[in-house]
This record gives structure tokens, sequence and C-alpha cells, in this order.
């Protein structure tokens, strides 16, 4: 199906356009046409999946294809734990439909309104420093490439593409189907606690080396850290869910209720910040709780913000948060979110932020309606000084030149587009600024 | 002289120039000021456009391309050389036999009695295996033999047409136009027999054209109501006719093998490549993009061909007077077939003399600003007529002329 004329934004209402054509493909054949149509008459054309990113990286003015159509399993997964999925489901849809195999997927990050194709194609990761980030799960791609032919991709079929594709940006190709390694389902016991930050900041490598996922948020002009501890268990354990009221630190931190008016009166009386930071603070308490793992994972943000970023040696993150403070300290900022702390082991794939290095991840909010940049731009020269490499799906300023810097296969990178799409079918600013025109 | 309908170099990266038109028609005045009105521009990014997403909309099926809205030669063959097109529908047989030159897939798309051609035709080994004619009637069949007798001739492919209008009980009558008089499956299946035992023919296809469903606007932003009629009466329509052209192309098929069930028109490539009973589709009118239709619902091709006429006189400052008119398009005479002016935006006809006339008075906005020599442009409302105004088009690409097509007229080809 074809519609026009509506305008499309993100998530955070950072992009907006209104695509020459929308297309909402319900089979992979229409997918084709709807990409051979474009090569023919030489137009840009993008997949966007749940809108998710910050960036403008799925900006399409266009031809934008919309893949909800093409969404569920393709085939039943395999006897070790393969699944293959059509480009556009939802991580949300995904337990459900691995549920009747007794499967589950290792890691999420802390939403899951993403679809899968966005989410591998951002690097869109989770916590835990043993664990890799969603597109270091995926074992194949089906792709469909700029002359609207099928291209698998896999362990066994064009296997140099793979730590190409498995991440990549949106600017190879059209992902129609993705194969993910799953394990079977299980459950996660959460511990959440505010502790003093000096002590986390201490500690923090090993915590994360000893937990299977751990976290924490920092609230400038507070001493306090929300730590967050998930240890794996199987399934079967006697879960011990969060009633409804009291679901998730992440709804006192980031998400709703009460936090969305304070945030709204933050923005006009910036003053008050500190104090409304303090009050969430105390706001969360000790919990403890167990659940199946993806309900532990995700949690539902409806508070809208912008974000950013930034993956860095795991070792530096005390050193980095240190900075940060004392940045904020020095420009006398409100700031109103607080940064979160994750860890992800290193990976292989060429423009993993996580790529060749343990990381630690450091993000940064500001509640979408205030202006970010002096904040992002201050923060973000610190991590750069880090070594940081930016999530390719939230906000940052870096270009092709400078990314060349930091990601070892860049180039290789470079090659495979030049390979898969000579004519830049599949690019859009945001890419041409990344990867270079 | 040929043009590549299948773009190569780089992704275009703002996707469609005539979506602002402050910048588009400019830069196609500004492209063409060495060529002298009347002039016919086309734009090969939005010819490209149409083209391939006209290939989208079918869903797969081949479109054969009806000559009749294209009337350039270079620009079918440019299209039967892109993936997706395959064969025309020509309008006459003088034309078919003129194309089968070099196309070697060529249906007739309305019965002939031109017994020069038709002799030609039946005394052509070569010709008669590219060309096939329309029948919908045994006194056609007999016409043809009295040409030249089934014994002293080639073997002629026919393809039977099928009425696809819908015949409502109700007020509304007939929808759709009179086309032929093989309305259900009995009849179809009946002159299919009669074709098959009549030596000298072979029935090789079925056609059944959907003008009501093709043809009709169904989304103009200042009638909602009669849009939403319109909607309404092709979905009827639509399920209608699947079910009725479905059981006739069975009942065909068990008679003879059909090579083709063509299907068609621009404004339905979407609901005809739905029924399985059809295998392609044809159509032509989307590819220049007339302004016809601009107000369909679920797509919007872009203005590939247009004209440019020339100021030669204002008679009143508040007046632009053109040189040329006509420029009327097919179909049932009224406003909506009349060339509409595009640029200078804000120039309307004037009521008592609209575009008849050689000379074109134009008001409005703009029209007091406009001094002779100046030129306004206009699109056509369907597409095929145009070219029977000029001799040629001026391909415009990338901000230049960079071919000039000679058109049928221009050819010495006036078929129609
Ligand atoms: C509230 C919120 C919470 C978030 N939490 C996290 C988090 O915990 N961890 C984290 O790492 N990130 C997080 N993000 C960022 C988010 O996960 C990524 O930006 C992700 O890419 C969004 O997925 P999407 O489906 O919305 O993709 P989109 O933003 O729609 O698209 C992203 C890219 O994927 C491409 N793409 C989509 N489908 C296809 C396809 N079929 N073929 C080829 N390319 C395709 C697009 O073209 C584009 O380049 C969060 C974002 C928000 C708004």
């Amino acid at each position: 199906m074809t519609a026009t004329g509506a305008m499309w934004h993100n998530w955070a209402r950072t992009e907006k356009v209104m695509p020459l054509r929308v297309e909402r493909p319900r089979t992979t054949a229409a997918l084709q046409r709807a990409v051979r149509a474009a090569a023919g008459s030489g137009i840009r054309i993008k997949a966007i999946g749940a809108g998710h990113s910050f960036t403008g990286i799925a900006v399409a003015p266009g031809i934008q294809l919309e893949l909800e159509d093409l969404s569920g399993l393709s085939g039943e997964p395999t006897a070790d734990g393969l699944v293959t999925l059509f480009a556009g489901t939802r991580l949300h849809d995904i337990p459900r439909l691995l549920a009747p195999y007794g499967l589950a997927m290792e890691n999420l990050g802390d939403i899951a309104a993403q679809s899968i194709s966005g989410a591998i194609s951002t690097g869109t990761h989770g916590t835990g420093a043993g664990f890799g980030g969603i597109a270091g799960q995926v074992r194949g791609v089906v792709m469909v490439t700029a002359s609207g032919d099928l291209l698998e991709i896999s362990r066994e079929s064009h296997a140099d593409l793979l730590p190409g594709v498995a991440l990549g940006l949106g600017a190879l190709g059209i992902i129609a189907e993705v194969t993910i390694q799953c394990v079977p389902r299980f459950v996660l016991h959460a511990v959440e606690q505010p502790e003093p930050l000096d002590d986390v900041l201490d500690t923090v490598l090993d915590r994360a080396a000893a937990a299977d996922h751990f976290e924490f948020y920092w609230f400038p002009h507070t001493r306090t850290a929300l730590t967050k501890t998930n240890t794996r268990l199987p399934f079967g354990t006697k879960p011990k869910p969060l009633g409804r009221v009291s679901r998730f630190v992440d709804d006192t931190v980031l998400a709703n209720g009460v936090y969305r008016v304070t945030c709204a009166t933050a923005v006009v009386v910036p003053a008050i910040i500190p104090r409304v930071n303090l009050l969430a603070d105390k706001l969360t308490g000790n919990r403890t709780f167990t659940d199946v793992s993806h309900r532990v994972f995700t949690t539902r943000r409806t508070v809208k913000f912008r974000e950013m970023e930034y993956g860095i040696p795991a070792e530096l993150v005390p050193a980095a948060v240190r900075d940060i403070e004392a940045l904020i300290e020095q420009k006398g900022w409100r700031i109103s979110f607080p940064l979160e702390v994750r860890f992800a082991a290193a990976d292989d794939l060429w423009l993993s932020t996580a790529y060749g290095r343990a990381t630690g991840y450091i993000a940064v909010h500001k509640y979408y309606r205030e202006r970010s940049s002096a904040y992002f731009s201050a923060v973000e020269s610190i991590l750069r000084g880090y070594g940081g490499r930016p999530h390719w799906g939230k906000i940052h300023t870096q270009d092709a030149a400078d990314l060349a810097e930091i990601y070892p296969h860049f180039g290789d990178f470079l090659a495979a587009r030049d390979r898969l799409d000579p004519r830049r079918l599949f690019s859009n600013q945001y890419l041409e600024r990344v990867l270079g025109i | 002289m040929a043009i590549t309908l299948s773009a190569n170099g780089r992704a275009e990266s703002s996707p469609a120039p005539w979506l602002t038109p402050d910048l588009f028609w400019p830069e196609l005045d500004a492209a063409t000021t060495s060529v002298e009105t009347p002039l016919g521009a086309l734009h090969l990014g939005a010819l490209r456009f149409n083209a391939h997403d006209m290939i989208r909309r079918a869903g797969g099926k081949p479109i054969r391309v009806a000559t009749k809205s294209v009337r350039v030669r270079s620009v079918i063959d440019s299209l039967l050389a892109t993936e997706g097109y395959r064969g025309v529908l020509a309008f006459t047989l003088p034309e078919a036999i003129w194309l089968a030159d070099d196309i070697d897939d060529v249906v007739v798309g309305y019965p002939t009695m031109d017994r020069q051609a038709l002799r030609l035709l039946a005394s052509d080994e070569r010709l008669a295996e590219r060309i096939t004619l329309m029948v919908d009637s045994v006194e056609q069949l007999d016409f043809i033999d009295a040409c030249l007798p089934p014994n002293a001739r080639a073997r002629i492919r026919v393809c039977l047409e099928f009425d696809v209008a819908w015949r409502t009980e109700g007020p509304l009558g007939t929808v759709g136009v009179l086309r032929s008089p093989i309305y259900t499956a009995a009849d179809a299946e009946r002159f299919a027999r009669v074709i098959v035992s009549r030596p000298g023919f072979e029935l090789v296809g079925m056609m059944a054209y959907e003008a009501q469903i093709a043809g009709l606007v169904d989304s103009v932003p200042s009638r909602n109501a009669r849009s939403a009629g319109m909607r309404w009466l092709k979905r009827r329509s639509i399920s209608e006719l699947t079910e009725r052209r479905a059981e006739a192309v069975a009942a065909v098929r068990r008679v003879a093998d059909l090579e083709f069930v063509n299907g068609g028109g621009t404004g339905s490539l979407e609901s005809t490549s739905a029924d399985d009973s059809v295998t392609e589709i044809a159509a032509g009118s989307g590819l220049f993009g007339g302004h016809l239709f601009d107000d369909y619902r679920n797509f919007n091709p872009a203005p590939a061909a247009s004209f440019a006429l020339s100021v030669v006189r204002k008679p009143r400052e508040d007046t632009a007077t053109l040189l040329g008119g006509g420029w009327v398009a097919s179909g049932p005479p009224g406003r909506d077939r009349l060339p509409r002016p595009v640029w200078p935006e804000g120039l309307t006809m004037v009521p008592r003399e609209m575009a008849g006339e050689v000379q074109t008075p134009l008001v409005g906005r703009h029209a007091a600003a406009l001094r002779p020599g100046d030129r306004v442009w206009f699109r056509h409302t369907k597409s095929g007529e145009l070219s029977e105004h000029l001799n040629a088009f001026s391909v415009v690409d990338g901000g230049a002329i960079i071919d000039t097509l000679p058109t049928y007229r221009g050819e010495g080809k006036a078929f129609l």
C-alpha cells in the first residue's frame, strides 16, 4: 500500500520529513519492487523502524518504507536457538513469538518499541559486561540490495559481509529478514538500590564484572547513584514481579507520572531542578523482584527526551563520570535527567561502539523542550577525549573524518558500501555526514 | 536517438523537484530558452519516476505500453527496454505495422476496417506473427476473410475483447464505456468457439479494459462527496468485474490456450494487478503524467510532459494572449479536458474563450506582469494527444536539453 502527504517525525521530535511516497510492503517481493522502482527512477529509499532514533538516521525524504506488515517469525527456530524474524518485527512482539519454543533474546535495551532491524542497524544495546548488544546476536540477514535482488548473508554465505551488515546503519541495503541467536528463556532477579555515588564509582568495574547485568543512574546535583543489578536465573524460578503501582526504578527515574510533571516544571523554573532531583532520589527505594527477562530489561518511556550516548573503554567510566560531574558543577547548569551508565562486552562488528573493547556507556538526557546544545557538546568533548564512540541512533556531532579514526574497520565498511550501494540509493543526510558522500 | 529510463549515477537526494513548482518550472523554462514555441518538454527525471512507479503499482505484472498515450517512438522503445514493460497496445493497424518493424509483440487495441493494412498484414508472415488484432464479433472475422481468404493468407492472431462496463439495474445505468457486445462468460465462450472453429485465425488473447476504474477521478479536494461516490462506485465495480472477468477468462481458456489476458489502465494498476485472471496490464497515460491524474487517490504521477506557448499580445493590461490553442484532451468534452496553465502560477483562461481558438487569452494574478515574448507553461489533461500538436519533445535532464525526440507527427505519422 502507498500513502503520501503525511508528515513523519521521530519519537523524540527532533527530526521530521514529508516523504515523497510511503510504502508498506506486505511481502518480500513487494519490498523488492519498491526498491527496484526507486533505483530505476534514481530516488533514494529508506526503511524506518519505530522511529526511535534521536538522530536523522532514519529520515527518508524520498521513498519511506514502513515494514510493520513484514513482521513475525519466518519459519521455525532451529534446535540450537536460531530464530529468523521478518525485518519489521517489533522487539515487544518477540517474547510472545518465542514463548512457544521456550526461547528468549539474550539481552535487551531498556525499551522494546524498536524494530529488530532498526535496533541492530544502530547498535542498540542493554547492559551486562559479559554480553554484547543486539547486533551481536545476529547470525544472518536477508537483504534487498540496490538492484532489488535478495542477498543472503550468513556464516555460510557472503560471511565476509556479516560484520558490516549486522550493524549497517541502514546504509548497505534494506533488510528483509534477520536471524538471531536466542537462548533458553530465563528469569531475572533484580535488585535496585540507592548507594553513595563515590562508592559506586570506586567499585564499578568489579561490580559490573561480578553481575550479569549491572547499571546505574546518577542524578546530577545529588551524591547518590541508583544501581540496578540483574541476575539470570533458570526459567521456572518462582517469580516475584513488581506490583502495578511500584513498577521499576525507571518509572520514577526516566518515565512516567510524577516525573513528567517535575520535568515540565523544571523547564519553567530551572532553579528548582536540584530539589526535584533530590525528590526523585528519595522516591526511589530499595526494591528486589524477579520476573521473566524481557519484563525486567525493558520499560515504557512516555516522557519525551533527547539523548546522547557514547561508548568508551569500560575502565575509563569512573574518570569520565567524575569529569562530567565537575563540568556541571563548574558551569552551574541545572540538569534534570540522570546520567545512565551501562556496560557491554567487546564484539567484532565493524561499526559497533563496542568493537574490540570492553565498553562502558554513558548517556546524558534532556527533557525534549530543553535546549540541549551546550550541555551535550561539553559532555561530548569529554567523552571524545576518552576515545568515545557515539551511539548511531543518538545525538552526536561526529562526521566521517572523526569516525574513521575511532573505528579500525571504517574503511572496510565504506568499501562494502561502495560495493553494495555505489549509487547511494539508501543514503540520506545523516549517512552522508557520518559515512561521507 | 534514445533515452534510458533507468537512472544510473547517484540517487537524487531531493527526490521530486516537481513538488517545488517555484524551482521546477523556471528551471525547465531556462533549459529550453533556445527552442521556439510551441515547444514540448519531457522532464527525464519525472518520466523515469512515472515509468518506475507504474511498474511498482503493477505489482509484478508486465505493463503493455498503450502507445496512443505516448506517440513518441523513441519513448516507446526505451520503455520496452525497461524491465517491467512488455509489448505495446497500438491504436490503429497502420501504426501497428509501422511499430512491428522492430517490436515483436503488438496488439491493436481496437477493431480495424482498414482493407489495405489488413491485406498487408495477412500477406506478410513476419507481421502476422507479431501483430494481434482486436475482435468482438463475427462480422469482423468475415471482413478479414473478405480481404484475403484464409487459404491465401497468414494466420491472423486475434484477441477477444470482453466488455467490463458495469451494467447496473438502478438509476446509474451502465457505468463504463461502450466497447464490446461480449458481456457474460457465456458470450465470451461462445465467441471463442467461433474463432477457433474458423480457419486462418488464432485466438491468443483476451482484453478487458476498465475505463470506469482507470479513468475516473476519485479524489478532488473541492468535491469530497462526489469523490467518495466515485470511490464507492469503483469498489463496487471492481468486485463485480473481478468475478465476471475471472469466469469469462476461465470459460475462454477452456476453448483456447491464451497467451495473455490484458486488463488495465493507469488509474487501476493496483486493482487490475490484484486480479489473478489478468496476466498483463495496459497503461500509458501515467507516463507523461497529465493533470487528470492529479486528483487520483492512490498515486501522483509527475508532470513529465508539458508545453509552452508565447505571449504575443496584451489586449488589456490584465490579459495576456498566447499564440496557440486547442490542445484539448480526449474524453467527454468539458473543462477538465483543457490544458492547465501551470507557470507562472495564478493564470486562468477567459470563460468565453478558454483554449479552443488558435490563441488563448489568460487572466489572473500573474497576467498583468506578462509581456509579449514571455512564455507560459501548460500541462495537458491526458497524454498522447499532446504529441499531435508537436513535432518533437525536448528532453530536459539536469537543467539542460539532452535530446530532442520526434513525435509520431514529427515523423510524418499522423495515424489518428
Ligand atoms: C525511549 C528510547 C529508549 C531507548 N533506549 C535505548 C537503549 O536502551 N539502548 C540503545 O542502545 N538504544 C536505545 N534507544 C535508541 C534506539 O534503540 C535506536 O535508535 C534504534 O535504532 C531505534 O530502532 P527503530 O526501530 O526505531 O529504528 P529507526 O530509528 O526507525 O531506524 C534506525 C535505522 O535503522 C534503519 N532500518 C530500519 N529498518 C531497516 C531495514 N529493514 N533495513 C535496513 N535498515 C533499516 C533505518 O533506515 C535507520 O537507518 C532508545 C531510544 C528511545 C527513543
